[in-house]
């Protein structure tokens, strides 16, 4: 052979012929990426290793990923940075969507916080204000007491005098059916 | 992707249309472009693929493992094709059929270069197989280091296993009467 070899002269003579008898790409897309990574388990580091070596594009494409490693990383970075933001922007649409309910809520929550107030406040009243000051209750006590003791004098007038008047009309209907008019 | 105003959509386009330019740019200066693929192709696969993951689950938290695997598997489908369609008959004007061997290369030249393969394909049959892989990592391209973590060794060790195969294989090869070895 008329030809000198080297180093780099044998590299491209063993990737040609390499290229011509390695047929179709065998490995899958998650082997070619762990090896690249240099986390393929310990078992198949061999088998993988035998196969790059004799499969040039698969051992440029495993070379091509381990170069690309740092611009994945970034990626993956910057795509996580963009979800965050992506479910800040979520989060806020999704309370201003929820926020049409609160014209409704907030007066509907006022006007218990009042009945509850008026009705702790009435509790409280009655417990501790004397009766016929505060309560309705016993004022209509001693006022239907009063028309009990007006009823009773009215009873007793009648018995003094008033009946009187009623016994003669009374008498003045039995008397006229006494008299047949 | 249809256009669109939303600044985080924009921002998410960016990303990546530049991972997909530097996958592109990697594809063509690791010679894949030469093994019939079309960097253009891979890199639009590799946008398409990572943007419906992505609209898949926008909340997702994607992994720099995951879109290596993206990238990789857009290549490898990619190679397979290329492969199918080299297998494919061609018509009369074959002169995309093999880009690997040297077109610039005189017919002397080619059928020198094809002597010399068959000769490299006899001598490293006759290495055996465990001296064998690191040589042929070797040429592959792979570095010492990376030859050492297929391989399981040390790099020191890798580094002498390379050595010592390289020196044999090139031993065999004058003795086949396949050249002078330059230093």
């Amino acid at each position: 052979m008329v030809n000198s070899m080297n180093d780099n002269r044998l590299s491209v003579l063993y990737r040609e012929l390499t290229a011509r008898t390695a047929g179709p790409a065998s490995l899958d897309a998650d082997t070619l990426a762990a090896a690249a990574t240099g986390t393929l388990p310990a078992d198949r580091r061999e088998t993988v290793a035998s196969r790059l070596a004799v499969s040039p594009s698969e051992a440029e494409l495993v070379r091509m990923l381990a170069v690309l490693e740092d611009d994945s990383e970034a990626l993956a970075c910057d795509l996580a940075r963009l979800a965050r933001t992506h479910g800040r922007r979520q989060g806020r649409r999704e309370r201003h969507q929820a926020a049409p309910a609160r014209p409704l809520a907030a007066p509907l929550r006022w006007a218990g916080m009042a009945a509850c107030l008026m009705a702790v406040f009435g509790l409280w009243s009655a417990q501790h204000m004397g009766p016929g000051v505060g309560s309705g209750t016993s004022a209509q006590a001693g006022y239907k007491a009063d028309r009990i003791f007006t009823t009773k004098d009215s009873i007793f007038a009648w018995s003094n005098g008033e009946g009187v008047a009623q016994t003669e009309r009374s008498d003045q209907l039995f008397n006229s059916a006494f008299n047949g008019s | 992707m249809p256009p669109t105003s939303d600044p985080i959509q924009i921002r998410l386009e960016q990303l990546l249309r530049d991972y997909g330019a530097r996958v592109r740019r990697l594809l063509q200066s690791h010679g894949l472009d030469q093994r019939g693929i079309d960097p253009a192709d891979v890199e639009q696969e590799v946008r398409i693929r990572l943007w419906r993951a992505i609209e898949r689950d926008r909340s997702a938290a994607f992994h720099a493992s995951y879109i290596q695997r993206v990238v990789a598997s857009a290549v490898v489908d990619a190679l397979r094709r290329a492969e199918v369609r080299a297998a494919e008959p061609l018509p009369d004007e074959d002169s995309e059929a093999s880009p690997l061997p040297d077109a610039a290369a005189g017919p002397d030249r080619q059928a020198s270069d094809s002597e010399r393969m068959d000769g490299l394909a006899r001598c490293l049959a006759e290495i055996p197989e465990r001296r064998r892989l690191p040589i042929t990592l070797h040429l592959q391209g792979f570095s010492l280091q990376e030859i050492a973590d297929a391989v399981g060794v040390s790099a020191e060790a890798a580094r002498k296993l390379v050595s010592r195969g390289m020196d044999e294989l090139k031993t065999r090869l004058r003795d086949c009467g396949h050249g002078e070895f330059d230093e």
